[in-house]
């Protein structure tokens, strides 16, 4: 059962280079021990560019499943996932290598910082992944942890900083290469209350600079910001 | 990826550390292994050598000239000499006999020798590192091995000879060190005085007669290993299984980082990165650890090599192509890593 509380036009208009985000009857199932689990079934949502749209649901409900299937790291067992004219279930190999690198900026729910790097290589890493300049990707780096409010942690390894300082990191490593959608699996889980708040601003200013957010969550001071919710239930 | 794999070393840089010690130490012993089997190839090529012949006659019935079992009659070595000159064939007397310093004490821990009896200024009889070469019946030029400096007095069995000289590396039969004396007092250790031969040197061609045969210096030196060929079997196995726990400590090591690090590797697949780039970083990773703990194992083999009790002597062939090969073992090893790391899912980053 999907349940959409929303202010957004609900007709998508596939444009190829847009950055919305379209979800299409979409089902994803796999098998768990020896029975198949399909946590997400017939589910189609709008997500426009500069919105952010949360989805909602108990353990289980398949939030996962949408953020991975929309990362292209999931193969949905059916549906089609489009962001602008991209139909991303359709990509394979290096194409979908590509779109992950270009498009998609993830948000782990654990930050996921590699703890060998600095917060500045960390960063990096997706710059270089697209062919930057290691010069170019560190300045590139540093500019956006600085904009983070993390100028002065940059030679700093992940078990150097606060939970909320290496969420920061992690939204600046996902939004480093510039990406059409950032994709953020509870954000806040592992955030007290003021680290909250600033998150919250961080993806409101992300989705104005034209970003497609797509979060997962079950924060209620996180729903005052989205601009759609999507409940999900089994 | 190169930076990332990089780092990942220095990260994990105390279990690299481990690896690499624990690598190099095995490969040590593999170089030592080598240096040992080369050892013996060496004393019998160097025993072969210092004889100067291109030629050795020997009875048809036997092997070589140092595990003859039946030696060759004054008459044969009569008949070998008239074809070619007393200038160009000699005979020798190959033996094994107790020895001792003149005052009867042992020489370290050499308690026999191989007697190598030669006619004195005449092929066989050995060139010598330092002192002079055989001139009278009581001279003996030993193998440096054994310690002894030109002047000193031995007893071979109960006869007293002096040392005149010295010779590098003339050992054989894994590490027993050459004495070299005249041929007569040979005859009279070895065949109780009769004037027999366990072979005759040459340095022309010949026509063997019937009875004998001839064999070139590579058959000879082949003769002198024969007792070792086993225990050359067993080193060369002992090689094979140092280098194969040496594989096993990279590939372990490499997959153990691959499975610790599954959640980076899958952030990193989820952030673009190709499965094949990743793989590179591991495998430029074991390379790594490869050439340290090769470098480190030169360095580990060249001390303790000298602490064998018998002469392990490293070829240079083989320092120089072992950081190649253990680079391609590390590269080898880490397939399974490789493997392992192509099978892991980025969606796999999701989740706590």
């Amino acid at each position: 059962m999907t349940i959409t509380d929303s202010t957004i036009d609900p007709r998508p208009s596939v444009v190829a280079g847009g950055r919305d985000v379209h979800v299409v009857d979409l089902s994803v199932s796999y098998v768990r021990g020896s029975t198949r689990v399909t946590p997400v079934s017939g589910l189609t949502f709008y997500s426009p560019s500069s919105r952010i749209t949360a989805l909602v649901g108990r353990s289980g409900s398949g939030k996962t499943s949408i953020l991975s299937t929309v990362a292209g790291m999931l193969k949905p067992h059916s549906g089609a996932v489009w962001l602008g004219g991209i139909d991303v279930t359709a990509l394979r190999g290096a194409e979908l290598d590509a779109y992950r690198r270009r498009h998609v900026g993830v948000v782990h729910q654990a930050y996921n910082l590699i703890p060998s790097l600095t917060a500045m290589e960390n960063v990096s890493v997706p710059l270089t992944l697209v062919g930057m300049g290691r010069r170019e990707a560190r300045s590139r780096a540093g500019a956006l942890l600085e904009r983070l409010g993390l100028g002065d942690v940059h030679q700093r390894r992940p078990h150097e900083l606060s939970g909320g300082q290496q969420q920061r990191v992690a939204v600046a490593r996902a939004l480093a290469p510039g990406p059409s959608v950032i994709l953020a699996d509870e954000p806040t889980s592992n955030l007290d209350g003021s680290s909250v708040a600033e998150v919250r601003d961080l993806f409101r200013a992300i989705a104005d600079d034209g970003c497609t957010v797509i979060l997962s969550t079950h924060d209620d001071r996180l729903l005052s910001l989205v601009d759609q919710t999507i409940h999900l239930g089994r | 990826m190169i930076r990332i794999a990089l780092r990942d070393l220095q990260w994990r840089s105390r279990r690299v550390g481990i690896a690499v010690v624990g690598a190099s130490l095995v490969l040590a012993l593999a170089l030592v292994m080598s240096g040992l089997s080369a050892g013996f190839d060496n004393e019998s090529r160097r025993t072969v050598k210092l004889a100067r012949a291109t030629g050795w006659v020997v009875d048809e019935g036997g092997t070589g000239p140092f595990l003859q079992p039946s030696p060759l009659t004054a008459v044969k070595v009569a008949e070998i000499v008239e074809q070619v000159g007393a200038a160009h064939a000699a005979p020798i007397v190959f033996g094994r006999q107790s020895i001792r310093r003149g005052d009867q004490t042992l020489i370290g821990e050499h308690e026999h020798v191989n007697l190598v009896g030669a006619s004195p200024g005449r092929l066989g009889s050995p060139k010598v590192r330092s002192g002079r070469s055989l001139l009278s019946a009581t001279d003996a030029v030993v193998d440096a091995s054994l310690g002894l400096k030109p002047g000193a007095e031995i007893l071979l069995g109960t006869t007293r000879f002096r040392v005149v000289g010295t010779v590098d590396g003339a050992r054989l039969l894994a590490g027993v060190p050459n004495v070299y004396i005249g041929i007569d007092n040979a005859q009279a250790m070895t065949f109780r005085g009769q004037h027999l031969a366990t072979a005759v040197v040459v340095d022309r061609p010949i026509t063997p007669p019937s009875g004998t045969k001839i064999l070139t210096n590579a058959e000879a030196k082949h003769d002198g290993l024969r007792p070792v060929v086993n225990a050359q079997k067993t080193i060369a196995l002992v090689r094979s299984l140092l280098w194969f726990v040496a594989a096993l400590i990279v590939g372990s090591v490499m997959y153990l980082s691959v499975l610790e690090r599954t959640k980076d590797v899958a952030v990193l697949k989820g952030m673009g990165a190709r499965s094949r780039s990743l793989a590179g970083s591991v495998t430029m990773q074991a390379a790594i650890l490869g050439l340290g703990a090769s470098i480190l194992g030169v360095l580990i083999a060249l001390v303790i090599a000298p602490l064998f009790p018998l002469s392990a002597e490293i070829p240079l062939t083989a320092v120089a192509t072992l950081p190649l090969v253990s680079i391609a073992v590390g590269v080898a090893a880490s397939l399974g890593a490789a493997r392992r790391l192509f099978s892991i899912q980025p969606a796999l980053a999701f989740g706590s």
